[in-house]
């Protein structure tokens, strides 16, 4: 045993005691808040999605003569197979609400305040990598939704100003929906995407391991620190609620699997084309302006959010015990929950 | 200010009640996920012996004379002989109507009781195995194709595609 030891701390050399304290670094007591582990809950569905995606481009193939039947053949003929990609989709879902969740509880709580305005700005990014991953995916499997989403996408992205027929042309791999587009969309699925989220994963950690958890100092909380090692304690925490979304995202797949729309069709617009759930926002923005506003201002929208750390600086520079942040965050909020649910009463309702 | 009895870490618990908790954890947390992988190693090899059948109706018992046979086509293209051979409890048999020789077509000779190759004298029993002719010394034999017999209907069980 000693032997080995040797053997590998001359290979690693790495002091134990140091691996030790760096893994288990003094984490403050409200982490033992479920509140504060929404961050770890996106990090360990993204591993989910990692394994789960890897399986299913086994048999995944990326062109449009045979995209649909090979999603279709995992769907309904190899073992598993409709396990796997029901994971992979609720999975997907499951990430998109808690990076909701935790932006709202970083958002709230004041987390993204001065040294960590890096560290959100890295979480906006993060949010619209795990949209875009959501886009992407959807249109891979080639059915209705995802040819007229592929559609509805690209002519958004052409009216952006200057840069957005260049932009549409580089996506769909033409000018148009064509033979290059599948490949494209699922080399921006597994490869470009998967490579920048796990750059800015790695960033996102190591600026929360150098600046440590933000501690908060409650009004009648004596300014003693109370805290707790990351590991075993917290990473037990995160075990937990792994086990726990597994279950939950397992009962999912089996009570609703995933299944088929029809195949794409260029020459039908089914009636009832939607997006799905994370995108109803936009699609009711896009309904309720024009198209070139409505792309400037979700653009400009997503600006602010990027820099909210700094206009929340200056509001606070002027005006210490502003609560402006609280009330444009909880505005922002409703304004979203108030587009998204308009559109779901219309899609699912209206007709 | 807060909850906090659901979230307390066990690894409060020392000796042996500790260590037998950590060993549970471990071996339930290597359970739940080793079967998660075992779903994933299935995934990934399948058609070993599962690939699914399903039934196509080929022809009804009164309709098939012993002694009659008749031709059918499976999803995949293949062509199987479908023969009433007027013996034993279960006369319906069906092979491929290929020669392994060199791809003619065989046919049912009720008489011999026996498949028979035009092409160069092959001839095979009604186990599918050759009896004569140059099948015979390479030893081949016709691929069967399983018969199932519901009702008076005859059903072949074919391959998903």
């Amino acid at each position: 045993m000693s032997k080995l030891r040797a053997w590998v701390s001359e290979r690693l050399p790495i002091d134990p005691d140091t691996l030790k304290e760096f893994g288990s670094e003094p984490v403050p007591e409200h982490l033992k808040h479920w509140w504060w582990c929404l961050g770890g809950t996106p990090a360990y569905l993204f591993m989910v999605q990692v394994v789960t995606g890897i399986l299913l481009s086994f048999y995944y193939i990326p062109d449009p003569v045979h995209a649909y039947e090979s999603v279709q053949r995992i769907t309904e003929s190899i073992p598993f197979g409709w396990y796997i990609r029901s994971l992979h989709r609720w999975s997907s879902n499951f990430m998109i609400v808690a990076v909701i969740l935790h932006m709202m509880r970083v958002f709230f709580t004041g987390g993204y305040r001065k040294p960590r305005e890096l560290n959100w700005i890295m979480g906006c990014l993060l949010l619209a990598l795990t949209l875009f991953f959501g886009f992407t995916g959807y249109s891979l499997i080639n059915e209705q939704l995802s040819y007229w989403g592929l559609t509805v996408a690209g002519n958004i992205t052409e009216a952006v100003p200057v840069i957005g027929p260049v932009l549409a042309d580089f996506i769909r791999g033409g000018s148009k929906i064509g033979e290059a587009t599948l490949p494209r969309i699922f080399v921006f699925h597994i490869g470009v995407l998967p490579t920048l989220m796990i750059g800015l994963l790695a960033g996102h950690f190591l600026l929360i391991r150098l600046h440590g958890v933000t501690e908060f100092h409650f009004d009648e909380t004596p300014k003693t620190k109370k805290t707790f090692p990351f590991f075993p304690d917290h990473l037990l925490t995160e075990i937990m609620l792994g086990v726990s979304l597994m279950f939950l995202m397992t009962v999912l797949a089996v009570a609703f699997p995933v299944g088929l729309e029809e195949k794409a069709n260029p020459l039908v617009t089914p009636p009832h084309i939607k997006p799905e759930w994370y995108f109803y926002f936009t699609f009711r923005w896009l309904k309720l302006t024009s198209l070139t506003f409505a792309v400037l201002s979700l653009g400009f929208a997503f600006f602010i959010l990027i820099s909210w750390p700094f206009i929340d600086a200056a509001i606070r520079k002027r005006r210490p015990h502003s609560e402006f942040s609280i009330l444009a965050g909880i505005a922002g909020v409703i304004l979203l929950i108030i587009l998204t649910l308009w559109e779901a009463i219309v899609l699912h309702f209206g007709h | 200010m807060y909850n906090y009895r659901l979230m307390n870490p066990p690894d409060q618990v020392k000796g042996r009640r500790g260590f037998f908790r950590t060993v549970l954890m471990f071996l339930s947390l290597g359970a739940s996920y080793g079967l998660a992988l075992l779903f994933a190693v299935r995934y990934l090899l399948p058609g070993r012996g599962n690939r699914k059948k399903s039934r196509i109706f080929v022809s009804t018992v009164q309709e098939l004379k012993p002694g009659d046979s008749k031709s059918f086509t499976t999803p995949d293209g293949e062509t199987f002989l479908l023969t009433n051979t007027g013996t034993g409890i279960s006369p319906f048999i069906a092979f491929s109507s290929r020669c392994p020789h060199l791809g003619c077509k065989v046919h049912w000779q009720d008489r011999e009781s026996r498949f028979f190759c035009p092409c160069h004298g092959g001839a095979f029993n009604i186990e599918g195995k050759a009896v004569e002719g140059p099948p015979l010394k390479g030893n081949q034999t016709l691929k069967p194709c399983e018969i199932r017999v519901i009702g008076s209907a005859i059903y072949a069980m074919v391959e998903r595609t």
